[in-house]
């Protein structure tokens, strides 16, 4: 037990000193908000309210950290808790669980690849780690299209379309319904034949989403049907997920509604989107940013199996019944 | 029809039109991607393992798999045998679809066997039992709060550890996943 409060403290305090050594400021935003980031893909918690609104907790600090940004702060970074509601627990999902997110201005995506690289560099100088992978750099980028070439032996191109998915995914023997979303069928493709077969010795950088799973990513000026997007894993973990940013106001509106819709057919909690938010991504200098799960990062550099393993007090002890 | 969220170890499924036996299974949701259940599965017609993830809300067949409840005779080599105390038929189970539980099979006792077209398939093991203690070194008196263990021989051979009160003749429950004492009777 002592030893994972060790680990755990030690990473944190060399990420922190990372980021100052680059000439970030370290901030400190809400984790308690009255319009939470809508995503159909992470269901919020929802507290009593405050000052008669209703109140939840956030399930990233990134709409706050954008506010910042948009109002001159700066490359910014933070360590803070983050929450998502589901209604089972995986392995290595932890309903609280402690997020890193940093934004750099001035810079794209790839520029926070190099910034994984040398993060991960820089942490991996600790004896007390158990590496079970090598760190050099550059890292393996392998775009989505051609994980899904290489592995999965499809066209992603071809894949984009609805119906040519819906195909594709029947001839491989998935089961396609009518409800099967396009989201489904592509994260079924990849979880089966894809995700199992990334090297797991070696770190990888996934990048270049196809738009519908854009997020808060732009999309390539040069080729629209795509966003920039990327994913690092370690030790086959999905570490960090980052972007270039989008300063679109209007795309990003676009977006926040049609999150909202998702919602409303997914039967989820409901809620208003946060317009200052909107207000600030069309202020929002140009810049990357990404989120990185600290408790999968400790995790893949200690070689533990489960989230429970590197986390003191996991929500499946605290509230067994 | 069962769905892909009803899916749990022990359950028999029809998968790609073969009879499967759910080994294990977990919940994987992949970045800004909606649910999957990822499931561990044995085919019980050629005993090869494989992994496959669902969508949620997939429809699954499930196989039509019977639980009989059969009367554990004895061991001999790798084969144990059971007998139905309704109809006196014997069936043998390989050590392979017993696996940990083997340590804990009581002569005499019932246990829940899942048939498939007159198959055994493997035996569904209860999560905890009830064993006597045969042999177990006697404890220090009143030492009950540092928690110490000392090594204790169950009447089926196999060996757990246990708290210094539990004597021999004591009869123990043990958790038959982890092969731990819980408490004594």
């Amino acid at each position: 037990m002592r030893k994972i409060l060790k680990i755990r403290e030690q990473i944190i305090d060399a990420v922190r000193q990372f980021f100052k050594s680059q000439g970030f400021i370290e901030v400190e935003t809400p984790l308690l908000v009255p319009y939470p980031d809508p995503s159909p893909f992470n269901e919020v918690f929802e507290v009593s309210p405050v000052l008669g609104k209703r109140a939840f907790l956030t399930p990233s600090p990134e709409f706050f950290m954008k506010k910042l940004l948009a109002s001159g702060s700066g490359s910014i970074f933070q360590i803070c808790k983050a929450f998502r509601d589901s209604p089972e627990l995986s392995p290595l999902h932890n309903p609280e669980f402690t997020i890193l997110e940093w934004y750099r201005i001035n810079a794209d995506y790839k520029d926070i690849m190099v910034d994984c690289e040398k993060l991960i560099s820089f942490l991996s100088k600790f004896k007390i780690l158990n590496l079970k992978f090598k760190i050099d750099t550059p890292w393996l980028r392998l775009s989505i299209k051609e994980s899904f070439q290489k592995y999965a032996g499809v066209d992603l191109d071809e894949f984009l379309d609805f119906k040519k998915a819906q195909e594709i995914c029947r001839e491989k023997g998935y089961q396609v319904s009518e409800n099967s979303t396009w989201e489904q069928l592509y994260h079924q493709i990849f979880l089966n034949e894809i995700e199992p077969n990334l090297p797991k010795d070696k770190p990888l950088i996934l990048y270049d989403y196809p738009a519908p799973l854009a997020a808060l990513a732009r999309l390539k000026p040069t080729d629209p049907r795509y966003a920039e997007r990327f994913e690092f894993y370690l030790a086959g973990l999905e570490i960090g997920n980052g972007y270039s940013e989008l300063t679109d106001g209007k795309e990003q509106e676009k977006r926040l509604k049609q999150d909202v819709e998702a919602r409303k057919s997914l039967g989820m909690r409901l809620f208003d989107y946060d317009k200052d938010f909107v207000a600030a991504v069309k202020n929002l200098p140009p810049c990357g940013g990404i989120a990185v799960g600290v408790d999968r990062l400790i995790m893949a550099l200690t070689g533990a199996k489960t989230i429970d393993e590197v986390l003191p007090f996991p929500a499946k002890k605290i509230f067994s019944s | 029809m069962i769905e892909s969220g009803d899916l749990k170890k022990g359950i028999c499924i029809l998968f790609r039109g073969e009879p499967h036996l759910v080994v294990d299974k977990t919940f994987v949701s992949p970045g800004k991607g909606s649910a999957f259940t990822r499931a561990k599965l044995k085919n019980l017609k050629t005993g090869a393992v494989l992994e496959f993830t669902f969508k949620s809300g997939e429809k699954i067949e499930e196989a039509n798999v019977h639980t009989i409840e059969f009367q554990y005779l004895y061991q001999q080599g790798k084969e144990y045998f059971f007998m139905n105390p309704r109809n006196y038929e014997q069936i043998s189970l390989p050590e392979e679809m017993i696996g940990n539980f083997k340590n804990f099979l009581k002569e005499g006792d019932i246990y829940k066997i899942m048939v498939l077209e007159d198959q055994a398939v493997c035996l569904i093991p209860p999560l905890k039992v009830s064993l006597k203690v045969v042999e177990t070194e006697a404890g220090a008196k009143g030492n009950t709060v540092t928690g110490a263990t000392k090594a204790a021989k169950l009447e089926t051979g196999f060996v757990v550890q246990v708290p210094l009160f539990v004597k021999a003749g004591d009869t123990i429950t043990i958790n038959t996943e982890t092969g731990e004492y819980v408490s004594r009777k």
